[in-house]
């Protein structure tokens, strides 16, 4: 009769009650007289419910008391660290990092729901540098040596090797003058292949590397030199900020071995 | 300052079930998850100060669980193909009084859910078990809230399928949780 049509998402919000109040009088007018819509949004509470029930029971194992023991073992450990800290000016460690980010990136990026808290972090830990002559590393050892440096566009022997090698591999470049490893291919959010890696160079700190495929070229988008910390709680370690930086891009799962071939092979 | 970082390591125990759960479905290995959890606390507590009070602690302890768990995700590739984590599931059987029958049952949706791809099965534990709203869960995974929904439907209705709770058979049935 009234041939309303709701969604899957509609009516699962719906059961979710996190429906808006004037679809949720639709919906509920509509189930009156329609079971068949009735039996749809009972699956969706009925899987809500059978899903918390079946999990529930891991919520009452105890937790391992070794795990209880180093978390307490961690925060007294920050304690006294933040203590040691505490007549330093504030540690934001900007000073090995550096975003690799063309301003047209500001443009495209499309509305993505990305926590403020992120962001944040991700703002505090990154620093933007800019200008035509290209993007270098702040602090990054010696000036002149820096033939593989980060720029803008990433080094051609780079992105050759970006374009082919498998996630996993090593590869070395400039007669062994250091080497790529290949982390991982994904997509960001409109689809643009991008690829982690790492970068060791002899006389350089070694980097963690986002680059992303441009018509002719990778385009490097972030470099962070790794931190070899050691056992300590650093402020925030390099990893955290690539992770923080490609949750910001919206960057997908990694691709599997056959799709990334694929991807790779795809030219644009 | 430092009262402050016990207090929250505190907190962090307190909150351990939980995140260890979030854990464990995610990556389906207890072992592997308690490692996780250990690393998640331990960035919790470097990065404490950027907690914002008056935010749900529990959903950006899981936006940090859970983000690592994608960079390990990402850095196993590395390791090649043995790629283990798919290999057995143990969640959790109720045991004692539960009738074998019940016990079967539930053990399917646990099976169930664990066969769930991960973008599926990480927006369903976000929201039906760890009870965060769509919103909240769309900030942990960071992706827009259409996003989450439209996972989170095919999530429900793999689960469904796989677990024979069918439309038709629903009618007859007490519909506990209808409250929600």
């Amino acid at each position: 009769m009234n041939e309303i049509e709701f969604s899957d998402e509609i009516l699962m919000a719906f059961a979710d009650g996190e429906l808006d109040e004037e679809t949720t009088r639709r919906v509920e007018a509509a189930l009156e007289t329609d079971d068949e819509l009735m039996a749809r949004v009972a699956v969706f509470m009925e899987t809500r419910a059978a899903a918390s029930d079946a999990l529930k029971p891991v919520l009452d194992e105890p937790v391992p008391e070794e795990l209880v023991r180093k978390v307490r073992a961690m925060a007294a450990s920050a304690a006294a660290t933040s203590e040691a800290h505490c007549t330093e000016t504030p540690v934001h460690t900007a000073e090995n990092v550096v975003a690799l980010r063309r301003p047209s990136d500001r443009v495209a990026a499309p509305a993505r729901i990305v926590s403020r808290s992120m962001m944040a972090m991700a703002a505090s830990l990154l620093l933007v540098v800019g200008g035509a002559g290209g993007y270098l590393l702040r602090g990054g050892g010696p000036e002149g040596v820096g033939v593989l440096q980060v720029a803008g566009i990433a080094d051609p022997r780079v992105s050759a090797i970006l374009d082919r090698a498998a996630s996993g591999d090593e590869v070395s470049i400039a007669d062994g003058q250091g080497t790529v490893r290949l982390v991982s291919a994904f997509q960001v959010g409109n689809g643009q292949l991008c690829r982690e890696y790492e970068l060791a160079q002899t006389g350089l700190p070694d980097l963690v590397s986002v680059a992303c495929r441009e018509a002719e070229s990778w385009q490097t988008r972030l470099a962070v030199a790794r931190s070899n910390g050691g056992a300590g709680y650093a402020p925030a370690s390099s990893l955290e900020t690539v992770d923080a930086y490609l949750t910001s891009i919206g960057a997908g799962e990694p691709l599997d071995a056959e799709a990334e071939r694929k991807a790779l092979a795809a030219k644009k | 300052m430092t009262d402050d970082t016990i207090a929250f390591g505190e907190r962090l125990v307190a909150f351990l079930p939980n995140l260890r759960r979030f854990a464990i479905s995610l990556c389906r290995s207890r072992d592997v998850a308690d490692d996780l959890v250990q690393a998640a606390c331990e960035r919790a507590l470097a990065g404490a100060e950027r907690f914002e009070e008056g935010t749900r602690f529990d959903a950006w302890m899981f936006r940090i669980l859970r983000n690592l768990w994608i960079d390990q995700l990402r850095r196993q590739k590395t390791a090649g193909p043995t790629e283990d984590i798919d290999a057995q599931a143990e969640l959790a059987v109720p045991s004692g009084e539960a009738g074998a029958e019940a016990r079967m049952a539930l053990k399917s949706v646990a099976a169930a859910i664990d066969d769930l791809v991960l973008e599926q099965r990480e927006v369903l534990l976000l929201t039906c078990v760890e009870e965060l709203s769509y919103r909240e869960a769309a900030e942990v995974l960071g992706i827009p809230i259409g996003t989450v929904m439209s996972r989170l439907a095919r999530a429900r209705k793999n689960l469904a399928e796989a677990t024979g709770i069918e439309p038709a058979a629903m009618r007859s049935q007490d519909m506990r949780g209808g409250a929600r």
